[in-house]
């Protein structure tokens, strides 16, 4: 008798670890730097890293030669990807190898940036802080509603139609509070119709997500050119800097850091800690997880599943609008169509990166903001390398991210599965 | 409980068996043949054996851990539910093997033999045979549980009785247990009682008590899995013995006496192998004393049939999973029901009444802010309405050229929505049509103006593959990283949308820019490198004619092809795709890159089909991965469904710039609200339903993406 093989046999061990995977990332990276290193680089060219205040001579400032600096960089990542990839190290001495490699990464692009000029390194945290707000506010919406299992890729679609109709208000209303009012209720109300349609109707929570998206861009556009374009009053303004004439502002390096932002940015930094302690340490906290990871023994448990979801999406909605608000009227003080430029994706992506962790999302965060500052300092400083490949890696880090491959993410059991009454 | 009747052995592989929970060696059908094939082997070989009959579901894990801390180095798991407590345990014993009997785990672990029988081929013969001897024309299956072995065996039985007499009626009960003979001769007097003059018996004990009870009472009956002379009718002792035309035989013995033969010899690798009559794996047993009642002609019938199974020139139509196949368009249009049909009218009906009032609303509140009176506002905001939509509706369809060019604007939206619906048909969300697009229509324009001097029957095609190849890359990727780490494909192919597009917009800027242009675009493409024009006055291009080839093919494909089957089988439960031994990773990969190519093939006939690109801008194209999940659920992802609404969406987008004109203060983004809106009536159609009195739908609503997992 003859056994036929339906499919081919697999070796116990593969060869491909995490760590080997990496190893390829790191050999290309120190490709790109090298060969960046060499063709795009003069000799004889400087970068300038300082840690100064706008407009004052910076107290530090570290001078380095542009191009051996970067071949240093090329090779000590070449030589990580090589370890990893012959000897592909335990889980520890990966992570370890890991966060330098990244770190070493981030320092050759502040290299490559400041060729022949200077980066004001406090600047750029600064920004990276700052843009890293409304990525952090959609990653909040995104945990406040996939801890109780309803997957939202609705954060992009809430957070534009929030910018747009709290942008509206203000304009009517004469006054930016009332905008980011009626910007944090709009995200509730995009978050209430996910939520009717995810609870309710227990229509595909992705389709769902996708119809608030397409919604959002259909509506906003639609406002933009029925009630922003002509209107006769000028915008009220943008938020104003909330430390400023204080001695906060001015106190050397830190005073900019901590004390140079406008309300959002403030927001985020509160709701952070508030959003882990609610999850991890208050009953309702502990009820939404119950949810997220099974529901069904959290009914039996007397917790009313329904009830926690709404209000939880909902939540998120308006913690989203606060990030809408971030667009239209804390950095502009106006609305243009799609502004919010897929920033709701990359909050999703700080979430999975975060493991679904408040404080880990937020070092995601942290991360594709320093990514988005560079890529604005890359546009400014006309740099060699062109913006679009840095504007690119916040979408490869999320790739990677998803895919696992920094360390091994767990969404909430539950996650996706509408919930039936018995 | 402890293993039982220990049978030692000279050998150096032990072997020990588990039942599944309430599993009996003696049950005379399945898990006896499991056992005598186990003991078939450690005769020849020398081996050690022993057995233990599980008493409830609870006690599998423990009963299998008992096993391999006793040593064993084969443990044969009989039953599905061993197998999945097998799936989730052996990766913790790697040197012990395991091999599992109506399980094949998925991916394949390297110590687990998953064994899996066509038993709707052996039902399909057992049924032929009833169908040949049946005088009153109607059957009884006396089936087990609803578990995939069982359905295979019922519905196979059914259709081949079919086949060989279309006359025939088949009545059929699941019963819930494989241990109740009682209730099986209960079922068993029921089916006679209406007429049925063969009754087959598929589940266990429950079936071997229906066919006994019939044959007692003279009825013809068949058994199941193993000769059930032998064991069911003790010999031939038994009363009614004679009744027993055959059964229907899957070889579980052979398969576990393959798996300990190849562990004895040190062969022993995790697989996943199909017993099916190509290698009788199954089978008819002996006629015994029924040999003389069924006539050669009969006889030679069903041999017939074997070697046709054998061949595959003879299908069961019985699916993997036990799933009907339903082969042919007229079986899907009669599978169609016509209340889904006017769902989607009636979603698409309110979603432009809801544009209306928006419509409306706009133009009052403007009014009324000005400080008309509602006298002045009605008519002037119902006027708005009506110019909108007219607009709407003559520049859409009001004029042949109006007409053709919305059947220009549909032409990528049948092939981006084709590229969508088919990743619906593998269960995978294809959010990024946009990045393949771009991805398709980059590589078709570098081959169009870098290549010069190609007659046209070379150039175009050669831009069309780079083309369909570059959409298939980039829609492969996010397929391959599902299928290897789990990464969801609906945040994957957003992200690579972002990449195509930054890409584009680099390549466009810098490298490939057209110096002599004051625009970001590349050179013009070769005219030999352009789709022909078919109605060359409105812009026509060949394009819509490979599209309306697309809508063939990819029916072609999903309905007529295996592996479109196999595509099917993976979106309809990737776990039912692994019973049947067909590799999901292979799938998400196949499905992610035909969509990719499809989604490719839309760009390329955007840059090299309409006269008024023919070169790749920066931004040339906006929404279309979103447009296309539109038009795909509108379609319910069949492909004669998408034409109408790709249709239907290019009309609205042509429409829309005429609607601008009219409506003074209306933009176009109406449509996107409508069309917002459509999805969410078809998605939510319980809305609609709800709204116009409709009919609750019969099954369940589909499910597309089950959580981040993959």
């Amino acid at each position: 008798m003859t056994v036929t093989t339906a499919t081919p046999t697999v070796s116990v061990t593969r060869f491909w670890t995490r760590s080997r995977g990496f190893g390829v990332f790191y050999v290309v990276v120190a490709l790109i730097v090298l060969v960046g290193a060499l063709t795009r680089t003069e000799p004889g060219t400087i970068s300038k890293l300082g840690l100064g205040i706008i407009g004052k001579p910076p107290p530090v400032r570290m001078t380095l030669p542009t191009q051996p600096s970067l071949v240093v960089i090329g090779v000590l990542l070449g030589l990580a990807g090589l370890y990893s990839l012959l000897r592909s190290p335990e889980e520890r001495r990966a992570n370890t190898l890991l966060i330098a490699s990244f770190g070493l990464i981030v320092v050759a692009a502040l290299i490559a940036a400041a060729a022949n000029q200077s980066i004001d390194l406090v600047g750029m945290i600064k920004d990276s802080v700052r843009l890293a707000t409304p990525i952090t506010l959609g990653m909040l919406a995104g945990i406040m509603c996939e801890r109780c299992a309803v997957i939202n890729i609705a954060i992009e679609g809430m957070m534009l139609a929030a910018a747009a109709v709290g942008y509206m208000a203000s304009l009517y209303a004469q006054n930016m509070w009332i905008g980011l009012l009626v910007a944090i209720l709009t995200g509730g109300l995009m978050a209430a119709l996910h939520a009717v349609l995810s609870i309710r109707f227990m229509v595909d929570q992705i389709i769902s997500g996708t119809v608030i998206n397409i919604l959002a861009v259909g509506a906003s556009g639609y406002i933009r050119t029925a009630f922003l374009l002509k209107g006769q009053r000028g915008a009220p303004g943008v938020f104003p800097y909330v430390f400023v004439k204080t001695p906060l502002w001015d106190i050397p390096i830190l005073g900019t850091i901590l004390f140079q932002y406008q309300p959002m940015v403030y927001a985020a930094i509160i709701l952070v800690p508030l959003v882990w302690f609610v999850l991890y340490r208050t009953p309702w906290g502990l009820r939404t997880r119950a949810v997220g990871e099974h529901p069904r023994a959290a009914d039996t448990l007397g917790i009313n599943v329904f009830r926690t979801r709404y209000v939880n999406v909902i939540l998120a909605g308006c913690i989203a609008g606060l990030g809408g608000a971030w667009h239209s009227l804390e950095t502009v003080g106006y609305f243009e169509d799609l502004m919010t430029n897929g920033r709701g994706f990359i909050a999703l992506a700080a979430m999975i990166f975060g493991n679904w962790n408040p404080i880990g999302g937020t070092m995601g965060a942290l991360l594709f903001g320093f990514a988005d500052a560079l890529n604005f300092k890359f546009q400014i400083l006309e740099v060699g390398v062109p913006y679009q490949f840095i504007g690119m890696l916040p979408y490869i880090l999320t790739m990677m991210a998803v895919a696992g491959v920094i360390g091994k993410t767990i969404a909430p059991a539950a996650d996706g599965q509408p919930y039936r009454k018995q | 409980m402890q293993p039982r009747n220990m049978v030692p052995g000279s050998g150096q592989v032990r072997v020990g068996l588990v039942t599944d929970a309430g599993g009996n060696i003696e049950d005379g059908t399945y898990t006896q043949y499991a056992y005598a094939g186990m003991r078939r082997a450690a005769e020849e070989f020398g081996l050690e054996t022993t057995y233990i009959e599980t008493d409830r579901l609870e006690d599998i894990e423990g009963n299998l851990l008992m096993l391999v801390e006793g040593g064993y180095g084969l443990i044969i798991a009989v039953g599905r539910h061993l197998g999945e407590v097998v799936e989730r345990v052996s990766k913790d014993y790697p040197a012990t093997n395991f091999a599992t009997v109506d399980f094949a785990p998925y991916p394949i672990l390297p110590n687990v033999m998953g064994l899996l029988f066509a038993e709707d081929q052996a039902g399909f013969l057992a049924g032929a045979l009833a169908g040949y001897m049946t005088q009153s024309n109607v059957l009884g299956v006396v089936a087990g549980d609803q578990v995939p072995p069982v359905i295979k065996f019922r519905k196979g039985f059914a259709n081949g009785a079919k086949y060989v007499n279309p006359q025939v009626k088949v009545l059929g009960e699941y019963i819930e247990s494989f241990t109740d003979p009682q209730k099986g001769r209960v079922v068993a007097q029921s089916f006679i009682e209406q007429g049925a003059d063969v009754v087959f018996g598929a589940g266990g004990e429950t079936g071997s008590g229906g066919i006994r009870g019939s044959a007692e009472q003279g009825v013809w009956a068949v058994g199941v899995d193993q000769d059930e002379w032998v064991t069911t009718f003790e010999n031939g002792r038994a009363p009614g013995a004679d009744r027993l035309l055959s059964s229907a035989v899957k070889r579980v013995d052979n398969a576990v006496y393959e798996a300990v033969r190849q562990a004895v010899e040190g062969k022993f690798v995790g697989q996943t192998a199909l017993f099916d009559a190509s290698n009788e794996g199954i089978g008819l047993a002996p006629h015994h004393a029924a040999e003389s009642a069924i006539p050669e002609e009969v006889k030679g019938r069903i041999t017939e049939l074997f070697a046709g199974l054998r061949s595959g020139t003879i299908t069961t139509g019985v699916g993997p999973a036990g799933e009907d196949i339903a082969e042919t368009l007229w079986d899907q249009i009669r599978a169609w029901q016509w209340t889904e049909l006017a769902v989607l009218v009636l979603a698409v009906f309110t979603a432009v009444l809801i544009g209306a009032v928006i419509i409306w609303a706009t133009r009052a509140s403007e009014l009324r802010g000005a400080g008309e009176a509602w006298g002045q506002v009605i008519p002037q905001a119902n006027g708005l309405v009506l110019d909108a939509y007219v607009g709407l509706f003559e520049g859409a369809v009001g004029s042949p050229k109006a007409l053709v060019t919305s059947l220009i604007y549909a032409t990528p939206y049948i092939l981006a929505g084709l590229a969508v619906a088919l990743g619906f048909h593998c269960g995978l969300f294809n959010i990024g049509a946009e990045g393949q697009l771009y991805m398709g229509a980059l590589l078709a324009t570098i081959v169009g103006f870098s290549v010069t001097g190609l007659p046209v029957y070379l150039h175009l095609p050669l831009a069309i593959v780079a083309g369909i190849l570059g959409g298939a890359i980039w829609g492969a990727i996010p397929g391959l990283l599902k299928a290897t780490t789990g990464a969801h494909e609906v945040i994957n192919t957003i992200m690579m949308n972002y990449i195509a597009l930054k890409t584009v917009d680099y390549l466009v800027k810098n490298p490939l820019k057209d110096p002599t242009a004051s625009l970001d675009r590349t050179p013009f493409v070769a005219e030999s490198a352009r789709y022909p024009l078919i109605l060359p006055q409105y812009g026509l291009h060949a394009g819509f004619l490979l599209a309306l080839v697309a809508i063939a093919f990819v029916w072609w494909f999903l309905f007529k092809t295996t592996w479109g089957f196999e595509i099917r089988t993976v979106g309809a439960s990737p776990s039912v795709a692994r019973y049947a031994g067909m590799s999901v990773p292979r799938n998400f990969v196949l499905a992610m890159g035909l969509s990719g190519a499809l989604a490719g093939l839309a760009g390329i006939g955007i840059v090299l089909g309409r006269p008024s690109e023919y070169a790749l801008k920066a931004a040339f194209s906006r929404g279309f991965g979103f447009d296309s999940i539109a038009v795909a659920l509108l379609a319910k992802s069949h492909p004669f469904g998408i034409f109408p609404a790709a249709f239907l969406w290019g009309a609205l987008r042509n429409g829309a710039g005429l609607m601008q004109v009219r409506a003074q203060g209306i933009s176009i983004d109406l449509v996107n609200i409508i069309q917002a809106l459509v999805i969410m009536f078809i998605a939510a159609d319980q809305i609609i339903r709800w709204l116009y009195r409709l009919r609750a739908r019969r099954e369940a609503a589909v499910v597309f993406t089950r959580g981040w997992g993959g």
